[in-house]
């Protein structure tokens, strides 16, 4: 197993699954594994709606990557929450065969 | 690599609406561009999919990827190395859960496989101990299936 987890958020805030992706993560952090979020559909919004969390997840050491499209499409300032702003390729990549992968979609 | 030899990914996509049902089929050919094999499951007799979920799915199917309906459900989850479930699932009862297989279920939904021991039910919120529990599952090698 590499050390590496890869995290898939679409859903919006109303599901709360952005508050298990960062139980995740920072379980995963607390092994020293590298943790990569990916955000995309609303779970960019959700983003958007907790940006304390998205803190905690880049406090934590996490790569935290949102779907630019998606945020174009609802109006989500990735730049403003510190997110980098990706594509579907990050999507590929962090569901990659070496990581391991939970997707709240 | 080849097209035989990549990782499968599982896209299952239950009773969800339009604009997420294409996020799901996008999002699946995403998944394609590093070479992983796509096995789309569409677990909604009754989808319709629109112009967008359309293209997703010929050119998914063009390149070789697998798209079923919900008898293609055990197949997709026991090979997958990577498993998304957008929506609701098409409730419990398809199938028996593989042992590679830990199963996460939220409040509100059901796994759709007869998961035994291998699964854990999400209350709002999760804590350290159920997180640890998660992790303890992906460093074993095993799957995780979010419903």
């Amino acid at each position: 197993m590499s050390p590496r987890l890869g995290l898939v958020l679409a859903t919006g805030p109303e599901v709360q699954d952005l508050q298990r992706v960062l139980a995740v993560a920072r379980a995963a952090r607390r092994r020293r594994l590298a943790v990569a979020v990916f955000a995309m559909h609303r779970g960019v919004v959700a983003l958007a709606a907790a940006p304390a969390v998205v803190a905690a997840l880049l406090d934590a050491g996490c790569d935290v990557i949102g779907c630019a499209t998606s945020a174009d499409r609802h109006g989500v300032d990735l730049a403003a929450l510190g997110v980098v702003a990706g594509s579907q390729d990050d999507h590929a990549a962090i569901t990659d065969r070496r990581h391991a992968v939970v997707a709240f979609t | 690599m080849s097209a035989d030899r990549a990782p499968i990914v599982a896209v299952i996509v239950g009773a969800v609406d339009a604009e997420t049902l294409d996020e799901a089929l996008r999002g699946a050919v995403g998944l394609t561009l590093r070479g992983a094999r796509v096995h789309v499951v569409l677990t909604d007799p009754t989808v319709s999919l629109g112009p967008s979920g359309e293209r997703a799915r010929a050119a998914l199917a063009l390149f070789g990827h697998r798209i079923d309906g919900r008898d293609g459900l055990d197949r997709a989850i026991a090979e997958a190395v990577a498993i998304e479930i957008w929506g609701p699932g098409p409730g419990p009862g398809l199938g028996a859960s593989d042992a590679r297989t830990f199963h996460l279920v939220r409040p509100g939904r059901v796994a759709a496989v007869a998961a035994t021991d291998q699964v854990l039910h999400l209350g709002a919120d999760l804590d350290d101990a159920g997180a640890d529990q998660i992790l303890d599952q992906l460093l074993a090698g095993r799957t995780i299936a979010v419903w």
